[in-house]
């Protein structure tokens, strides 16, 4: 059998052919002294041989063999080739009549002139056999719903490409952060919080002087790892052999709070640095030396960018979002409860979330929406469901999906 | 015949009674529920077009949301005082085409076809559709039966062949229309066209006489 390479035009011959002609070369073209096994295929290649005008010699030399195949092969495909379109049939006078009367009629038959009819009917009939035979499960408004969300995605891409391009700025060098961090670590640590509303703004520091020094942990990983991202799980989550949700913490094969734990046991952060005064089952102390992921969901207080289903993320850039404090969504799905997609952090008493950002900054958000109006805590075919459905149906998250897209900013624990 | 969609709506699909053409126009200006009119409208034949070529529901869904992908973003190239479906057709057939190259899904030709000297076998044989038993399209069948019938005798077509067939048939259109859609001359279309038909109706009857003759093998294994 002759096969046409992918990514080729020249046909390459199927592999008991081949083996079939590389015997009949060593065999020195005696096809009785080719193994009995390959015996039939050698005859019929030795007769192509004969019939495309390849001379057959005893080369020794295996590069002149390996040309011989070649040439072969394409000689062989062209008779081929030949050969069948000689074998396609015609259609007899009075069928190939009725059907140029049929397409002239624009394939209604009865319009057809009355001595074609007959034949013309029965090519309509062919042509129902084809276009109207249904096809196994016909109507799926699933597939339109998809179809949608695909289109979506594109009208979403380009939108926020505009928007990209019109505020992407210089940014912050990591080593700037790296040198400040420690600053605003202890210039964070005097706030005393004495009335509630100076506690809430005491503990929304802190968060922000903790992610600055995660932030310069996360700037000496990626200086030390060729601007890669931690990542200690490999293939969690994987849409091909789901092993389990990303959101099962504490099982770091899973979970996806393990990528961001990395930091720990590497030495490129704390785990204080990584917890938020704003949860009160924050973990700050590693449940044993050898651990490798917080102790449960709820200990984790920052939610991780989840890459992509071919486990890439983007090489960060300075408007990517690559930690937020910890998502409401997910401690709402991950407890069977219903979502709200547009629900801040419960780390500040949902009046927003702070976020790091590619460049090393850390920044105060309002709403869960960034500008381009991708949802941080949704990877982007969800968030065209939520537009669409979310007021009629809610929304269903498994812990099993990823971001789209490499500029598609989705985070979970 | 002209496209059914451009003097009247389709009758399947949608209740909307805009045509094809004005729901693209709207769909451009901003109408987004428009494409969802379109795509319900045409989901059911595409989808068939699609299967048909491509031999996978898999890979004519993959194609089917290219296809729309595709619809989106040349929206606005295209001539509203044209038809939507030929366009929409031509559009299907290259997303498959693409998918196919993509999937190396070619041709194969096997070494163990009979053998002879080129130019030995030249005598063309022709067709004629009255000997062949052709189901009439209100024929009482197992529609999945059929279904995987009509799709072994357009497997055995080349995808040149498969691709005409099926385009000349989902598409209705004259050979002109044709030439002009594949840009190919006219004299191609009618001969490939030609070849086309009498090559499916002979795989027809090939698959139909190996159906009998495996039924009646199985009544005579069941008889023993």
């Amino acid at each position: 059998m002759i096969e046409h390479d992918a990514h080729s035009h020249d046909p390459v011959l199927d592999a008991r052919d081949a083996e079939a002609l590389e015997a009949l070369i060593d065999a020195s073209y005696d096809v009785g002294a080719v193994p009995a096994d390959l015996r039939d295929r050698a005859r019929r290649v030795g007769e192509l041989l004969n019939l495309v005008g390849i001379a057959h010699h005893d080369s020794g030399d295996a590069a002149s063999d390996d040309a011989l195949v070649a040439a072969t092969v394409l000689a062989v495909d062209r008779q081929a080739s030949s050969r069948a379109s000689h074998a396609d049939p015609g259609l007899c006078s009075f069928d190939a009549d009725a059907l140029d009367a049929l397409a002239f009629a624009g394939f209604d038959a009865t319009r057809v002139p009355l001595a074609l009819r007959e034949r013309a009917g029965r090519h309509a009939d062919v042509a129902a056999l084809l276009t109207a035979t249904a096809v196994a499960q016909e109507s799926s408004s699933a597939l339109v719903d998809r179809t949608l969300a695909t289109v979506q995605v594109e009208v979403d891409r380009s939108d926020s490409a505009m928007q990209f391009d019109g505020r992407r700025g210089p940014g912050f060098a990591w080593r700037e952060i790296i040198s400040v961090a420690a600053m605003v670590l202890i210039a964070a640590s005097v706030v005393l919080p004495i009335t509630s509303q100076a506690r809430h703004m005491g503990q929304t520091a802190a968060c922000s002087s903790n992610l600055a020094s995660a932030a310069a942990g996360f700037g000496q990983y990626m200086n030390d790892f060729n601007d890669r991202l931690p990542v200690a799980t490999a293939g969690f989550g994987s849409r091909v052999a789901p092993i389990g949700s990303w959101w099962n913490v504490g099982k770091p094969a899973e979970s996806n709070a393990a990528n961001l734990y990395h930091l720990v046991p590497t030495g490129y952060a704390s785990l204080e640095s990584l917890a938020c005064p704003g949860n009160a089952d924050a973990q700050t102390v590693p449940i044993s030396p050898d651990a490798r992921d917080f102790a449960s969901l709820r200990a984790v207080s920052f939610s991780y960018r989840l890459p992509t289903r071919s486990m890439r993320f983007a090489a960060p850039e300075g408007s990517d979002v690559l930690l937020a404090d910890r998502s409401p969504v997910i401690l709402a799905a991950a407890t069977g409860q219903p979502v709200d997609p547009f629900a801040d952090s419960p780390n500040h008493n949902a009046r927003g979330q702070h976020v790091l950002m590619g460049d090393g900054s850390v920044d105060w958000i309002r709403r869960a929406t960034l500008e381009n109006g991708d949802n941080i805590w949704l990877p982007r075919t969800i968030e065209v469901q939520v537009r669409r459905v979310a007021a009629a149906h809610g929304i269903t998250l498994e812990g099993r999906e990823l971001a789209d897209e490499e500029d598609d900013v989705f985070l979970g624990p | 015949m002209p496209s059914e969609s451009s003097d009247l709506p389709a009758a399947n699909g949608s209740a909307d009674p805009r045509t094809d053409e004005q729901l693209l126009g709207d769909y451009r200006t901003g109408d987004s529920p428009a494409l969802r009119v379109l795509i319900e409208r045409h989901q059911a034949d595409l989808l068939r077009f699609l299967t048909r070529l491509l031999g996978s529901r898999a890979a004519a869904e993959d194609a089917f949301q290219d296809t729309f992908l595709q619809i989106h973003i040349s929206a606005d190239t295209f001539d509203t005082s044209r038809r939507f479906r030929p366009w929409l057709f031509t559009i299907a057939a290259n997303k498959a085409r693409d998918q196919l190259r993509k999937n190396s899904r070619q041709r194969a030709v096997t070494l163990s076809a009979p053998v002879g000297a080129a130019g030995s076998d030249r005598t063309q044989s022709f067709v004629d559709l009255l000997e062949i038993d052709v189901p009439s399209p209100d024929a009482a069948l197992d529609q999945e039966e059929l279904s995987r019938q009509v799709q072994a005798a357009i497997d055995k077509l080349s995808p040149t062949l498969q691709e005409i067939l099926l385009l000349a048939y989902f598409q209705k259109l004259s050979y002109a229309q044709i030439a002009d859609d594949l840009d190919i001359p006219l004299g191609t279309v009618k001969s490939r066209l030609h070849a086309a038909v009498a090559s499916f109706a002979r795989n027809w009857d090939i698959v139909q006489r190996a159906e009998k003759t495996g039924l009646n093998e199985d009544r005579a294994g069941d008889s023993a």
